[in-house]
């Protein structure tokens, strides 16, 4: 009697779903701890399908026109009307630990892992090892749905907050301050998802999390959102939306290989600065600047309408 | 009439801004998810979502 097939791994983030099915029904699916929350146990309606196997070294022979290379972990081909994404390691030679052909919406997959690699070894398949599931979603996220950001994202009284930043900015010391005051759930640390929904913004957790390890598989509407700094002092500044624009797309993640996907993550995010209000928070790691924020959302409101920038404009100059 | 409602206009357009360049500092590595984030262990090696990336563009996930 055949083995009865390995139960699929359905990973849900921000209502999008990631299927993975193991192509030999001896092996075992296996998720990381911080993606246990997000496994779905019901359909997900707007899910893509991967099917995984182990390498037979045909992705290490194909050949395919590059149309993203990051110069590190993993790279972006095309071959025929298929997308390649394959992912490589020196620790584990030239050949891909893993590489995964999908179609050009991303989708249905259907891929090859090496035996012994970070994905599958001991009959236990991990799919979702960083950061293959994490380009599989940006990648379907620029095809409209939303984009991933660089933020700790928080929820407190059902309002959603985003603090963006790039590492060593301060979004797991902020999660860790926001979680000391209490009353707060903690998205994320490190990676948030915002989608449009009527009339405005929601924020999803993700399970990509920081240094502190939050994440949630919860969402708020978006409030508002804070470009994190650290200074000796705490201060928040309004800024205008094309500055707002540009200090949020440095801090998300867009398909960067496709002018598509490019141009949507602009668009959105012109949008948002639009309707949400955008502020630069420069502030000490200690619980004041919690407090400076919680004074500032009471006092000033949370819309874009009505704001100025300090400072007058030069013709050119650093954002940052 | 015509003044009156080319006044009104007038008054809701906003003044016009000459168009900027705008520098801002973009970190490639994070941008592309390239870099590991090495602060997790997890797969059936250990190495998942750990460092499997080439050596330099390693960084500590601290933020």
């Amino acid at each position: 009697m055949p083995p009865k097939p390995a139960r699929p791994l359905v990973l849900e983030v921000a209502r999008i779903g990631l299927e993975v099915r193991a192509a030999d029904p001896a092996i075992r699916l296996v998720a990381e701890p911080a993606h246990v929350p997000f496994l779905a146990e019901a359909t997900v309606e707007d899910c893509a399908t991967v099917l995984l196997g182990p390498s037979s070294g045909r992705a290490a022979r194909q050949a395919g026109r590059t149309l993203f290379e990051t110069g590190s972990v993993w790279r972006l081909e095309e071959v025929g009307e298929q997308h390649l994404l394959t992912f490589r390691s020196p620790i584990f030679g030239r050949e891909p630990y893993l590489a995964v052909e999908f179609d050009r919406e991303y989708t249905r997959g259907e891929g090859e892992t090496l035996v012994g690699g970070p994905i599958l070894s001991q009959n236990e398949l991990h799919p979702f090892v960083y950061p293959f599931d994490e380009v599989v979603f940006l990648a379907r996220l620029s095809r409209a749905r939303g984009v991933l950001v660089h933020a700790c994202g928080l929820v407190i009284g059902g309002r959603g907050l985003l603090f963006l930043g790039t590492s060593g900015a301060g979004k797991s010391t902020t999660a860790r301050l926001w979680k000391e005051r209490g009353g707060v759930t903690i998205l994320s640390d490190d990676r948030i998802v915002i989608r449009p929904e009527a009339e405005g913004f929601r924020i999803y957790g993700t399970p990509w999390h920081g240094e502190e390890g939050w994440e949630t598989p919860s969402s708020a509407r978006l409030e508002a959102v804070f470009i994190l700094e650290q200074a000796p002092r705490n201060r928040i500044q309004e800024m205008t939306p094309s500055t707002a624009v540009a200090q949020m797309m440095v801090r998300s993640f867009p398909a960067m290989w496709d002018q598509q996907g490019l141009e949507f993550a602009v668009r959105f995010l012109a949008d948002l600065a639009g309707k949400v209000a955008v502020r630069r928070l420069q502030f000490l790691p200690d619980r004041s600047a919690v407090d400076c924020v919680m004074e500032t959302l009471e006092d000033g409101g949370t819309t874009a309408r009505g704001r100025t920038e300090e400072g007058r404009p030069a013709r050119m100059r650093d954002d940052e | 009439m015509k003044d009156h409602e080319d006044a009104q206009r007038g008054a809701a357009r906003r003044a016009y801004e000459p168009p900027q360049l705008r520098r801002v500092r973009l970190v490639p590595d994070e941008a592309v998810l390239a870099s590991c984030k090495n602060s997790v262990t997890s797969g059936p090696t250990g190495l998942a979502g750990k460092c499997v990336g080439s050596p330099s563009t390693c960084f500590n996930n601290a933020s």
